[in-house]
């Protein structure tokens, strides 16, 4: 859904986040390509260092980063990641089991409230002398 | 409701990781990672090619992770939905989960209101409903009870009344206490006091099963461990079984049967709160003392008190007596005691089990004291004299004049004890605690023991010494004569009798002061002894009784002061009385004041006779003739002693025949013995004075309480006996002397008699007393006496003591002294002519060869002498001269005609000898016949010689009486010298 598509909010730290994972990424693509073409030369060592360097400042920077507390990043969407499949996946079944048992709850509370209002007439034609207390369990319990 | 009053959904952060620290941990391990392989490439000799291939897997690993963390990264841009989905999430199935419970809820209520329906129709609700118009449902207490009529609980309690009105009077078998019962609210009410109360009622009008028990209480409580009378409930659980079995009695045995049960199980609970009142009786100040035993079944408890007493035990029992009541038995040391008049229960119906056991006891103090009482009068004849009882519990023993004992029991332990107790009590009472069957006899002895120790702290403040060596034997006991007059037992005279010997520190060994002091008599008695022990067995030797002048049992220490003194002398006399009976001598004791002794001692002088009247005085008559057989002396001497102190003072007084007649005579001896003789009245008194203590030190030596050594002898009349015997001995000599008219006494003195026996002072002998025993006596000559040529002679004489021989010397030494004084005479002549003839040489030159006129003196065997004269005759031989000696002896022999000398029958007979000349030659011969024809008229008698003597003329002898023997030898001796010296 959004993998492709750029932070649309470019100035957050979120974003500053996301650039910096992209570049690191680009180093270690350079770094293993400059090592798999190794030779010995200097320039392969001075480039091969700076590298290395640009890695660990890159790692650093990483290490570092500030304003992502507030992200809260759930075990199980680390699971997905892990095991390579997308989160996105997961959000969306979640918020299928979240409809689901909103439903079902929903259905529960109509069926107390029905067993409610026959119970009640039920006991206030049986013991009239209830009905006071049948009234005002009614009224409270209803929403 | 309205929007605000929604509550936030509830956050949930469980699980949930912020991203920046994913990416930090991450980027940290990829750099360690980096670091770690950077650092082993170093050090790897791997082949670059493998070096590269690993450098690049890790590179790999890494760049796929950060692409992970890319996608996460795209992925937190809908974080936030996530999470407030999340939070949904829980919430709901929190919800689900409570519409589930609210499901079980009504499931449960449901089930619960089973038992509201209604039930089943039947046959009985049926009915009901025919009667009441409804069934009788229970109201769970939604309902009021309604209050039953007061008129109708009246009316059938009226009813109730008269039906047991009836139904009492129509009872047969009513036991007797039941007879007093009150009929009241619906009830029969019986009350047994002090026991307990019952209700009983029936159950319906209608019904003749009869009687149900509706109310049981006791009528006795324990309280303050006392049983006091008040109406107790039972506790429900009791009251519940106790109904049942009251009900189920009723039902079979009716009224009769419930009594029984009732009064069992009243008088029951009455002992077994007596059991719990003694356990807490016993778990205070009774412990130890006090035992019981609570036998439930039987219904009895036994109270044993008194346990540490040594007797038979004693004890209370308590249980059901024969009448069905509560009661006790008084065992009194095994035997039943019933004449006690104590009861169970007091007067207002409780029962205190400790004022009871206390009653009793006291009881049994009271008995106990009463039958020691009775016991010691059965002993003692004047036991009421000394025992009585006091506040009927205590017996007042006097013990002495001053001392009483107060001897009690203790009611806790009954154990016997004093008063104020002092050791021997103290003793005693462990003595009377051990057997109290003996307790009569141990009191006795407390006596016994209490003037025991009173006297022996009497005598010891005195400084007498008790020795408790001295066991006299049983069978010893007789000599003494005890009194045991009040004594009734008199198998108890060994254990209520005591001897104890008491000494003075300087008495000899085995003089004792006796003291007889006994548990049954407050008399004391005393007596003076000397026992001996021979291989361990001691023996009274001699004994005496004392009378002290006191009241009986008051003593003060001036009694026993004089009885030291009156001991001694008791003691001194029995030895002096002894020693002069080991002499032979026959004594009597006599009264001092018998007159005629009085008379003879107050003739001495009448200062001393005061002496004699002093209280430590004794006086013995002794017969002369048994001890010296004083010559000239009346048969009887009187002997006193005095003791003053330490000081034994004996006079022994005597009386002197008148035909003697002396001068007076006094003197000391070196040991202060003195003698005095009063020539008026010749009366003699010998006085002497014996240091006792040291004469008793010498006596009483370390070897005290050695038994078996027999004591050391030693005599306190030595003294004066051997002054009497010197003066005796004086007196025997007196008596020879002063019966011989030519002899004079010149001096006298205890130990020598001088007497003179001749005309001249030089003449007189001195004789000595040697010894003390008198049996050898010696003679002192002055220097010029003639007779010292005898003197050994004469020592020998008398060497041993015997009057015969002092007359016989006294005759030798008249008879002799003529004789001696001859001797003396013609020995000095004799040497003044020797002393002459030496001169003579020693001047002359020519020297003389013989002494002119010279004689020579011979004796022989003392009574014969022979003076030998000389005469040298020249002889003309052929060519020289010869001296010839001629000699004559003129011989003095004393003879006797009897064997015995005599002064008239032994006569001196003096000889010329010799006469026979045969032997020499003529003009010798000559010389001799002219010397005899010379002398023979003096032989002859033709030409007497003068003398004062008897001279016999015999011819060629004169026979002379020692008178006349110097004369005659002077005579013959001057003619025989006149002879020899000329030619």
């Amino acid at each position: 859904m959004t993998t492709e598509a750029a932070n649309p909010d470019t100035g957050s730290a979120l974003a500053l986040v996301e650039s910096e994972l992209s570049s690191t990424i680009e180093t270690l693509i350079h770094l293993s390509v400059q090592v798999h073409d190794f030779q010995g030369t200097d320039e392969a060592k001075t480039g091969l260092s700076n590298n290395i360097n640009k890695l660990i400042a890159q790692l650093q920077s990483l290490a570092s980063t500030k304003g992502l507390d507030y992200v809260a990043v759930p075990l199980e969407i680390v699971n997905y990641i892990e095991d390579g499949r997308n989160p996105d996946i997961y959000t969306r079944e979640f918020v299928d089991v979240v409809r689901k048992i909103n439903q079902y709850l929903n259905g529960k509370s109509i069926a107390f409230q029905q067993f409610r209002d026959t119970l009640g007439a039920k006991i206030k034609a049986e013991f009239p002398d209830l009905e006071q207390e049948v009234n005002l369990i009614q009224s409270r319990t209803s929403l | 409701m309205s929007e605000t009053a929604v509550p936030a959904i509830p956050h949930v952060a469980a699980n949930m990781t912020p991203l920046s620290v994913v990416l930090q941990r991450y980027s940290i391990h990829s750099f360690k990672k980096l670091k770690e392989y950077l650092k082993t490439l170093e050090n790897s000799t791997q082949p670059d090619s493998v070096k590269k291939r690993t450098f690049l897997e890790l590179l790999v690993s890494i760049r796929e992770n950060f692409v992970r963390l890319y996608v996460l990264s795209k992925w937190a841009r809908n974080s936030k939905n996530v999470e407030k989905l999340i939070d949904l999430f829980v919430w709901l199935r929190e919800q689900n989960q409570t519409v589930s419970n609210a499901l079980i809820q009504i499931g449960a209520t449901k089930q619960s209101l089973v038992s509201a329906k209604l039930p089943n129709p039947d046959l009985e609700t049926a009915l009901e409903v025919l009667i009441k118009g409804q069934p009788q449902l229970p109201t769970h207490n939604y309902e009021p009870p309604r209050n039953v009529d007061p008129n109708v609980i009246l009316r059938t309690l009226k009813d109730l009344n008269v039906e047991l009105s009836t139904k009492m009077a129509l009872e047969e078998n009513l036991p007797k206490p039941f007879f007093n019962c009150e009929i009241k609210d619906g009830r029969v009410k019986f009350r047994i006091p002090n026991l307990f109360q019952c209700c009983v009622s029936i159950a319906n009008t209608y019904d003749q099963s009869g009687f149900f028990l509706v109310d049981f209480k006791l009528e006795f409580q324990l309280k303050d461990n006392k049983l006091i009378p008040q109406v107790t409930a039972l506790p429900r659980p009791t009251f519940m079984h106790l109904e049942k079995v009251a009900n189920l009695e009723l039902s079979k045995n009716g009224l009769a049967g419930l009594y029984n049960l009732f009064h069992n199980y009243a008088i029951t609970c009455k002992l077994y709160y007596l059991h719990r009142q003694l356990i807490k009786l016993r778990m205070g100040l009774w412990k130890s003392h006090l035992t019981h035993t609570y036998n439930a079944e039987k219904c009895f408890v036994v109270v044993t008190y008194w346990l540490r007493r040594r007797s038979v035990r004693s004890t209370i029992e308590i249980g059901k007596m024969k009448n069905n009541e509560l009661g006790f038995r008084w065992i009194r040391e095994g035997q039943l005691s019933t004449d006690h008049g104590l009861k169970l229960e007091q007067e207002d119906g409780s029962i205190n089990i400790e004022h009871l056991i206390r009653n009793i006891i006291d009881k049994h103090v009271q008995s106990h004291i009463k039958e020691v009482q009775n016991e010691i009068a059965d002993k003692i004849d004047i036991a009421d004299k000394f025992v009585s009882v006091q506040k009927e519990s205590q017996l007042i023993l006097k013990l002495s004049s001053m001392k009483i004992a107060v001897y009690g029991i203790d009611s806790l332990s009954g154990d016997g004890y004093f008063q104020n107790p002092t050791p021997i009590m103290m003793r005693i009472a462990a003595q009377i605690n051990t057997d109290t069957r003996e307790t009569a006899l141990r009191l006795l002895s407390l006596r016994l023991e209490v003037h025991l120790s009173e006297i022996s702290s009497l005598l010891t403040a005195t400084t007498w010494l008790g020795v408790d060596v001295v066991k006299l034997p049983i069978r010893e006991y007789t000599k003494l004569g005890v009194d045991y007059e009040h004594l009734k037992d008199q198998n108890l005279a060994e254990k209520l009798f005591a001897l104890k010997f008491y000494r003075r520190r300087e008495w000899p060994s085995g003089w004792f002061l006796t003291v007889g002091v006994s548990g049954f008599s407050s008399k004391v008695q005393w007596w003076c002894s000397r026992v001996k022990s021979s291989s361990g067995q001691w023996a009274i030797s001699w004994i005496e009784p004392i009378t002290l002048n006191s009241t009986e049992g008051e003593y003060s220490y001036e009694t026993f002061v004089n009885l030291t003194k009156k001991t001694t002398s008791m003691l001194l006399c029995n030895m002096v009385v002894k020693e002069l009976e080991d002499q032979g001598c026959k004594l009597k004791i006599v009264d001092k004041d018998d007159s005629k002794v009085k008379q003879l001692i107050s003739q001495d002088s009448a200062t001393k006779s005061n002496e004699t009247q002093s209280e430590d005085s004794t006086t013995v008559v002794i017969d002369n003739r048994s001890l010296f057989n004083i010559p000239n002396c009346r048969d009887s001497l009187i002997l006193v002693m005095n003791i003053k102190n330490s000081a034994l003072e004996i006079l022994i007084f005597g009386k002197l025949q008148n035909e003697l007649k002396l001068s007076s005579i006094s003197f000391n001896d070196e040991k202060n013995n003195s003698i005095e003789l009063n020539p008026e009245t010749s009366i003699f008194k010998i006085h002497s004075n014996v240091n006792l203590s040291e004469m008793l030190n010498a006596g009483s030596g370390a070897n005290y309480f050695n038994s078996l050594s027999a004591p050391t002898e030693f005599s306190i009349m030595n003294d004066s006996l051997s002054v009497l015997n010197k003066f005796s001995s004086l007196l025997s000599l007196l008596h020879i002397v002063s019966h011989d008219e030519s002899l004079k006494v010149i001096e006298i003195s205890l130990s020598a008699v001088t007497f003179q026996y001749g005309s001249n002072e030089e003449e007189m002998i001195t004789l000595v007393l040697l010894n003390e025993s008198q049996d050898s006596i010696s003679i002192e000559l002055p220097k010029d006496n003639p007779h010292r040529l005898c003197y050994k002679y004469l020592n020998d004489m008398v060497a041993e003591f015997d009057f015969g021989k002092i007359q016989r010397l006294v005759k030798y030494l008249k008879l002799t002294l003529p004789f001696y004084k001859m001797l003396v005479k013609l020995s000095d002549e004799n040497e003044e002519l020797y002393q002459k003839f030496v001169d003579q040489n020693v001047n002359s030159p020519d020297l003389n060869m013989t002494p002119d006129n010279g004689y020579e003196l011979n004796t022989y065997n003392f009574e014969q002498f022979k003076i030998t004269y000389y005469k040298y005759v020249e002889r003309k031989m052929e060519k020289k001269t010869k001296t010839e000696k001629v000699r004559v002896n003129l011989n003095v022999q004393l003879r006797h005609k009897t064997n015995e000398l005599s002064l008239t029958k032994s006569l001196f007979l003096v000889t010329l000898e010799p006469l026979d000349t045969d032997q020499i030659d003529e003009s010798m011969k000559q010389w001799l016949h002219n010397l005899v024809t010379s002398l023979h008229p003096t032989f002859n008698g033709d030409a007497p010689i003068s003398s004062v003597g008897q001279v016999v003329y015999l011819k060629r002898a004169i026979a002379c009486s020692y008178l006349a023997v110097e004369d005659v030898v002077d005579a013959l001796h001057q003619k025989i010298r006149t002879l020899c010296k000329a030619n």
